[in-house]
């Protein structure tokens, strides 16, 4: 048997023939007892084979498998997109013009007593602490004296630094009215008893002082002086009350 | 509504058998709508098209590695690399087609690497082992001869090269068409032609003689 009738043998034997064709090599085949075993031959393959394809066991494929070996190979399966991608550029940046107009820090007002420096001249009520005529406990000197808070407002002014603290601290605000004795002429100062970062117990003094007039000298106009600000508002104005000190008896801790 | 009933009628007949039409190109084209969603980030649409086409891709695979946990690996596999080389893929071309030109070369790669001797050998002690359990209830001389038959088949398929072997799988046992297995092999329909043809006469070169030696 030459090849090529092998060739027609085989396509007659898996069905890759023409009606017309395959008639007409059946009738040659049936002629050639070689012809005739070669095409039961190639017909049993075929038979077995097809019988072959329907034995296939279930899989035990599953998309989570699928998943854990698309993230093994490094891939990672991205979530819908959602919107188109053309729609991507205009919407990040109208979501970054909207960060940044309603996001952006401001000005707040502080959470607790801060340190300013300011500029002396803007500030109406200036304390100074210093009141050498008196001898006191605590070694600063003063006056005998009412302790007297006074409300005032804060005001910002040009190169003010701030310092503030977290809000966390608690300010413990204690006001003392010393009864006007001659005693120990205790200072009535506001212990805003700041904690460890104002250590060394700075008190900042939010008291207006009465008495000797050099105590309410005013400072010299181009010093620069301390302001602290409670955190606590006065209840009729809802405004908070800022103190002023200046001299050396006012330690800010940091 | 002045056209004669007969005009009428023929035009929504038309009109009915053009969106029959068009819904079948809707249903074909409905990979190609998955395949642009995976491809813009959307992996529930790759998921979509693993579960169309898993059992399809499993058979073939089944077909060319007989062990089921081979058949799963290169299944696996399969989908993982069409997942990387979405991009790669066009339009033209029949989604399972690509994906069943995956599988082939897989498992060409793996008939390169060697390890598909090991399992021939496995598969020869095995397949004496099918043939000695054989069910001998009804006609024991019968059964015994189509389970020798069956096995000595499975045993040449195995044995073929994978290049043989493929397409014997695409068309005897999955019954592909020939322009299908040209796109999967990568070769013009008379070049699948001739290759199904070499392969079967491969296929009997290993069967004859198997079968030949009781006569």
């Amino acid at each position: 048997m030459n090849r090529k009738s092998e060739e027609q043998i085989i396509k007659l034997a898996f069905g890759d023939m023409d009606p017309e064709e395959a008639s007409r090599i059946e009738l040659e085949a049936a002629r050639d007892p070689e012809a005739a075993r070669v095409l039961s031959a190639y017909r049993e393959i075929r038979s077995g084979l097809r019988e072959r394809s329907t034995q296939i066991p279930p899989d035990q494929l599953s998309k989570e498998r699928l998943r854990e070996a698309i993230l093994a190979q490094g891939l990672s399966p991205k979530k819908n997109a959602g919107l188109p991608g053309w729609l991507w550029m205009p919407t990040m940046a109208a979501v970054a013009a909207f960060g940044y107009v309603y996001l952006k820090p401001r000005p707040t007002t502080l959470d607790g007593p801060s340190v300013v420096a300011v500029n002396s001249g803007d500030l109406a009520p200036k304390v100074d602490l210093h009141v050498p005529s008196a001898e006191s406990s605590i070694g600063i000197g003063m006056a005998p004296m009412v302790a007297k808070t006074t409300p005032t407002t804060v005001k910002e002014s040009a190169g003010t630094r701030v310092a503030s603290y977290s809000s966390h601290r608690r300010r413990k605000r204690t006001v003392v009215q010393e009864p006007k004795s001659d005693l120990s002429g205790l200072l009535a100062m506001n212990a805003i008893s700041g904690e460890a970062g104002m250590s060394g117990g700075t008190r900042p003094a939010e008291v207006e002082m009465k008495g000797d007039a050099t105590a309410m000298a005013p400072s010299k106009p181009e010093e620069t002086t301390i302001v602290v600000i409670d955190e606590q508002k006065d209840a009729l104005t809802g405004a908070q009350r800022a103190t002023e000190a200046s001299g050396s008896n006012v330690i800010v801790g940091g | 509504m002045g056209r004669p009933f007969f005009e009428r009628m023929a035009l929504y007949t038309s009109i009915y058998t053009r969106a029959v039409e068009f819904d079948t190109r809707m249903e074909l084209s409905s990979d190609a709508i998955l395949v642009r969603k995976a491809r813009d980030g959307d992996y529930g649409a790759f998921e979509e098209l693993f579960e169309r086409h898993r059992a399809l891709v499993y058979r073939f695979a089944y077909q060319m590695m007989p062990r089921r946990d081979d058949a799963e690996d290169i299944v696996q596999e399969a989908f993982v690399r069409a997942y990387q080389n979405l991009h790669k893929y066009r339009d033209e071309a029949k989604f399972t087609t690509w994906l069943l030109r995956i599988v082939t070369n897989l498992c060409t790669d793996q008939a390169r690497m060697g390890t598909r001797r090991q399992h021939l050998e496995q598969q020869e002690a095995t397949g004496g082992l099918i043939w000695m359990t054989g069910d001998f209830s009804e006609d024991p001389v019968g059964n015994l001869e189509n389970d020798r038959k069956r096995v000595v088949l499975q045993k040449a398929l195995a044995a073929l090269p994978v290049h043989h072997r493929s397409v014997i799988v695409l068309r005897d046992l999955e019954e592909r068409e020939y322009p299908d297995i040209a796109q999967i092999l990568g070769c013009t329909v008379g070049g699948a032609k001739l290759r199904v043809l070499r392969a079967r006469r491969a296929l009997r070169d290993r069967v004859a003689p198997l079968l030949g030696e009781d006569k």
